[in-house]
């Protein structure tokens, strides 16, 4: 009789079981931020609930990675508390958040204009090679490997090509890479710098080698003559 | 408000990242300014994307599949990985125009394992439902 009366559909066990998780969860929580917690919860809809639910089963699984068990918190956070811009929409929008961001960080503001610069150079010398060599970008974008409105929208200062794709491109119109890009050089030997500088990174036997290679004192090539003595 | 900002042309698409991508960026994949900096540049392509098309601008882009999700991909790595994924969806809105929301940031060498995945279809779930809302003060 005890058994008739245990739940057995498949959607009953689940139901259940998802919520023991949330308690188990919640258990853990001091008593206002359940308050909170649940406060919040019953205000989502249906859908937003049972994606917290299934979420707060990433968080509890052992096998979850760390990052991923972040990310997951990170996104029942934002599935709890939404928050809006200042018009009332979801999320930020992209374009306008370089430039709240610029107002907010001169540094960000000094690089927002690098890049500017950066990408109206390319633009112009993308220009004048093709119409140097003499090639549209129709036959560019098949050279490369790309579309021609992609093309169109380097030209058009509508997209920052990737390091890969300057260096296609330069394979494609026969220069160097720094015609296209002049910073690209630096570009590479900063991209090092910071590599060097992440938790965990290795040397290679030749990076050091390279590295013991530049520390040899920098002797004159040009003969001195030696001052004679004071006394 | 002008809420036909969703659109600045029949072939561009507004483009929103959610905070938990915002929140990806920033403190897991690129505690960097400038590389975030130059990262958003990047992710500003979305705007040129056609559903079924393998590449925007210069990004390759694919589907995951059975899902509603597709993933763009930077192969700069700014120093500090090989290259990024852009996860984002699509979201229809029959009033303020199409819209990419942007689910989340991750480093290439980041599997999408089943755990992931579950993240990321309730990011889409929790972004759907947000954007079909309207703004608060039409």
């Amino acid at each position: 009789m005890t058994d008739t009366m245990l739940p057995d559909d498949p959607q009953t066990v689940e139901r259940l079981s998802s919520l023991t998780c949330v308690l188990e969860w919640v258990s853990l929580m001091p008593m206002h931020e359940r308050k909170r917690f649940f406060g919040a919860l019953a205000e989502c809809n249906d859908a937003v609930q049972q994606v917290v639910v299934r979420i707060l089963a990433v968080v509890k699984n052992p096998t979850t990675l760390p990052s991923e068990r972040q990310r997951a918190l990170m996104t029942i956070a934002d599935a709890l508390f939404p928050n809006s811009d200042d018009n009332g929409d979801y999320g930020l929008d992209l374009p306008a958040s370089e430039a709240a961001a610029a107002a907010e960080h001169p540094s960000l503001a000094r690089e927002v204009e690098t890049m500017d610069a950066q990408e109206a150079t390319f633009a112009q010398r993308l220009r004048e090679l093709m119409e140097l060599k003499r090639v549209s970008q129709l036959e560019l974008a098949n050279r490369v490997g790309c579309s021609q409105p992609a093309i169109s929208q380097m030209l058009n200062r509508n997209c920052r090509p990737q390091k890969k794709t300057i260096l296609k491109l330069a394979e494609a119109l026969n220069v160097h890479a720094h015609e296209l890009w002049p910073d690209i050089e630096v570009a590479d030997m900063l991209d090092a710098v910071v590599s060097f500088q992440q938790p965990g990174y290795e040397m290679t036997n030749e990076e050091a080698l390279a590295l013991s290679d530049t520390s040899r004192p920098n002797r004159p090539k040009i003969r001195v003559k030696q001052l004679p003595s004071r006394r | 408000m002008d809420t036909c900002e969703a659109k600045s042309s029949a072939s561009e698409w507004r483009v929103r990242i959610c905070r938990p991508a915002f929140q990806d960026l920033h403190y897991l994949v690129m505690p960097r300014l400038a590389a975030r900096s130059q990262f958003r540049r990047h992710a500003m392509k979305l705007r040129f994307w056609k559903r079924g098309d393998p590449c925007v601008a210069d990004l390759e882009c694919v589907q995951i599949p059975d899902s509603g999700l597709f993933v763009a991909k930077i192969t700069d790595g700014f120093g500090l990985a090989e290259g990024f994924n852009l996860v984002f969806c699509e979201e229809s809105h029959l009033h303020f125009g199409g819209t990419l929301c942007v689910l989340c940031v991750m480093r290439t060498d980041e599997p999408i394992s089943a755990a992931m995945l579950d993240i990321l279809r309730g990011r889409e779930v929790v972004a759907r439902e947000r954007l079909r809302r309207w703004p608060t003060d039409v």
